[in-house]
């Protein structure tokens, strides 16, 4: 291996590492992250309330896919507010009185 | 050519606090459970703030002040500000000094006993003092009460804590949030593909089951807030007496509206709850005084009629979108550009 060749290692493993130290900071802020969030969490015992359920759901509607009636003019949100037509997708959450 | 299909994956999870349901859902289901540990910790603060109910609240502690001025937590003071802005805003039909009124008409408890409580009601037409009698400084932080006002926030502090802890877990976590107190529903953060999908209809319940009763209609949200308040939840008998809790100030008394089912989106969910309160207090006309402040609102009649604003999705009420008409202006006369659209749905 010539000098040149040497070189060039050399500069691959320089670059191997600092690659491999962007990794491990990349890493331990997204760690840091993740504790900062539940560091800052507390579990109260005054709240008068209790997890009853909790779901998950996935589903493969799509934002421009049309629902059955979205076909109609549109009368989309005015600008105080961030309301479109449904999407036909699962349902998030209802709004009724209670 | 087929459009691109999104993959949308939210997880979501349901309880109850301030004497109503909860749901939380976020658009990151890893994050589910550390928001939910921070919004049962938000809500916590808001119940030791603002609670008509606890002895040991903070709104509670005002009773006793006899108008003089007390500091109170950055927290009520911002609730108190939610709740005299809101009054403002309606010319006074959304007012925070309804609380010696609820108690006379037998709501001074959690709802859950008020079903259960048998004292006698008797019901007395009288004006509730008005809000313009609190003072609130946010300067320094105190508020004055006068002597025999009682505050009752139920109208705005809801919806006020559901914009503060959308907002709050969206930038902590990252992720979208969707955060509903009773229906009263904010949204922060980048919204799932299609925008959050909600269901607007008489009485909040389970998204898996539509309505056994009344219209319903689909929405899209992707920002700000949508609220829904109607006469036919949260209601009881007394005394002979069918109540509920949406109270005009004008009798200290439960409004007798036109509506029974108001819906609004805003740019907050404090703003839409302040709206549809305004509305079915303001009764006849609503829909007017709602179009003109540029907000998308749908209005069921006692009958089932619905009554749309500009801005609501037309396709929320298909059935009969072609037979679209203008509706009569209300009582004020409907304002050029404003006029609000009736049109039918199907009911369940």
């Amino acid at each position: 291996m010539n000098i040149r060749e040497r070189g060039a290692a050399a500069a691959v493993r320089r670059g191997a590492r600092r690659t491999a130290a962007a990794a491990v900071a990349v890493t331990l802020a997204a760690a840091a992250g993740v504790f900062a969030l539940v560091g800052t969490m507390q579990s109260d015992s005054d709240v008068a309330a209790s997890t009853s359920s909790s779901s998950s759901s996935s589903d493969s509607s799509s934002s421009d896919s049309p629902s059955a009636t979205s076909s109609a003019s549109d009368n989309s949100a005015s600008s105080s507010s961030g309301l479109t037509s449904s999407s036909g997708g699962s349902t998030d959450s209802t709004s009724g009185a209670s | 050519m087929s459009t691109p299909v999104q993959p949308r994956t939210t997880a979501a999870t349901d309880w109850r606090a301030l004497g109503t349901g909860v749901r939380l859902v976020v658009t990151d289901p890893a994050l589910l459970d550390s928001c939910n540990l921070l919004l049962a910790r938000h809500l916590a603060e808001v119940d030791a703030a603002c609670s008509r109910f606890r002895a040991d609240s903070e709104l509670a502690a005002l009773d006793g002040t006899a108008g003089r001025p007390v500091r109170v937590s950055p927290m009520l003071a911002e609730a108190l500000a939610v709740a005299l802005h809101a009054a403002e805003a309606t010319d006074g039909a959304v007012d925070p000094t309804v609380g010696s009124a609820m108690d006379a008409i037998g709501y001074d408890r959690d709802f859950t006993l008020v079903q259960e409580d048998d004292r006698p009601v008797r019901l007395t037409v009288k004006r509730v003092p008005g809000w313009r009698t609190v003072q609130l400084d946010r300067t320094t932080g105190t508020v004055a009460v006068p002597a025999g006002v009682r505050l009752d926030l139920g109208a705005t502090a809801k919806a006020w804590a559901a914009d503060k802890a959308a907002a709050m877990l969206a930038e902590t976590a990252g992720c979208g949030v969707l955060v509903s107190l009773g229906g009263d529903t904010a949204v922060a953060g980048e919204p799932p593909a299609g925008g959050w999908q909600i269901r607007v209809q008489d009485v909040t319940g389970p998204v898996d089951e539509t309505p056994a009763q009344g219209p319903y209609a689909d929405v899209g949200l992707r920002s700000g807030g949508l609220a829904t308040s109607g006469t036919a939840a949260r209601t009881w008998h007394r005394s002979g007496h069918d109540l509920h809790h949406i109270l005009d100030p004008r009798t200290g008394l439960p409004v007798r509206t036109l509506w029974r089912t108001v819906s609004v989106a805003a740019a907050t969910c404090a703003d839409a709850n302040t709206a549809t309160t305004a509305a079915l207090v303001k009764g006849a006309g609503a829909e007017t005084w709602l179009a003109r402040r540029g907000l998308p609102a749908r209005l069921v009649a006692h009958n089932g009629a619905i009554v749309t604003t500009p801005g609501w999705p037309l396709s929320a009420c298909p059935a009969f979108e072609d037979e679209a008409v203008q509706a009569e202006g209300g009582s004020g006369g409907t304002a050029p550009g404003t006029a609000a659209t009736t049109c039918r749905e199907a009911a369940a």
